[in-house]
């Protein structure tokens, strides 16, 4: 059956998802909480949650990675809002976040490596989502959609703008 | 000034692949840890142990209130300890029937 993921053993379904996207849904956390012990934790608690929901995993290989970067995503913005003040908005954890990226930086990172992670981290957290998975996950608008549940239309106008803001934060912040 | 498209995917972080592997494998061993029975059932014992901490909190307030009631004195005995004797006496000889009919209209 070709398309259909037969493994119904929630340990197996772990294993894979680790073994196909393990690493780049570390680093898809990472972009988004930024510090490395939070995205030691996302990560683990992602991991949990495809353990323990494996039987709602509906076997198409090809939602497969759609379904273990929606919960990695969710497991991420779970984190930020328990970080975040009980009153400010998630969108505004931006700027917070960027001060921690460059505090966390080694001192020999490269300068432009930084100011681009801080304009990516200027973004509305929607936005945010749509141009990592776009830009740095090469994902299709589709699967971006599969992952976040937002038509197609709206997610190319999601990253038209962030990839605006992105370079004109990168021109207005030039080193 | 460097372009969007110039820098590229660099990330300013300084994990090599090697560190990240075995941060996953890590990870999916804890979460494999977290997940199994074992962990379910300490989950399940810390789960009752808060519930009786709780039961025994209810219980705790519960007798300071009822401690609370029997010592302290109401605000009718406080009244009738500090009223004069005409006063007790004026409430001792009141007749129910001298309320008239109409008083709570």
């Amino acid at each position: 059956m070709n398309g259909v993921i037969m493994l119904k053993d929630p340990k197996e379904i772990l294993e894979k998802a680790v073994e196909q996207y393990g690493n780049a849904l570390y680093w898809h956390i990472r972009r988004l909480v930024v510090g490395h012990d939070d995205a030691e934790d996302a990560l683990q608690e992602t991991f949990m949650k495809i353990y323990t929901k494996a039987s709602s995993f509906s076997g198409e290989e090809s939602s497969f990675r759609a379904w273990v970067y929606s919960i990695a995503t969710r497991e991420a913005l779970q984190l930020l809002r328990r970080r975040k003040h009980i009153f400010q908005s998630l969108d505004s954890v931006g700027g917070e976040l960027a001060e921690q990226m460059a505090a966390e930086s080694p001192s020999n990172a490269d300068r432009s490596a930084i100011l681009l992670q801080k304009a990516i981290l200027s973004l509305s957290t929607q936005q945010r989502i749509v141009f990592n998975l776009r830009y740095y996950d090469e994902l299709s608008y589709e699967q971006i959609a599969e992952i976040t549940g937002k038509s197609e239309g709206t997610l190319r106008t999601n990253y038209h703008y962030a990839t605006e803001k992105v370079k004109e934060y990168l021109k207005e912040h030039a080193i | 000034m460097k372009q969007l498209e110039e820098i590229g995917k660099q990330l300013p972080y300084s994990e090599s692949p090697l560190y990240v592997d075995a941060l996953v494998e890590r990870c999916k061993n804890k979460a494999l840890e977290g997940a199994s029975p074992k962990a379910e059932a300490k989950g399940s014992a810390k789960s009752r142990g808060l519930i009786y901490a709780l039961a025994a909190g209810v219980a705790a307030v519960a007798l300071l209130i009822g401690i609370h009631s029997w010592t302290s004195v109401s605000p009718l005995d406080s009244f009738l300890a500090d009223a004069d004797d005409d006063i007790i006496t004026m409430i001792d000889d009141f007749q129910i029937e001298e309320i008239p009919e109409n008083f709570y209209e």
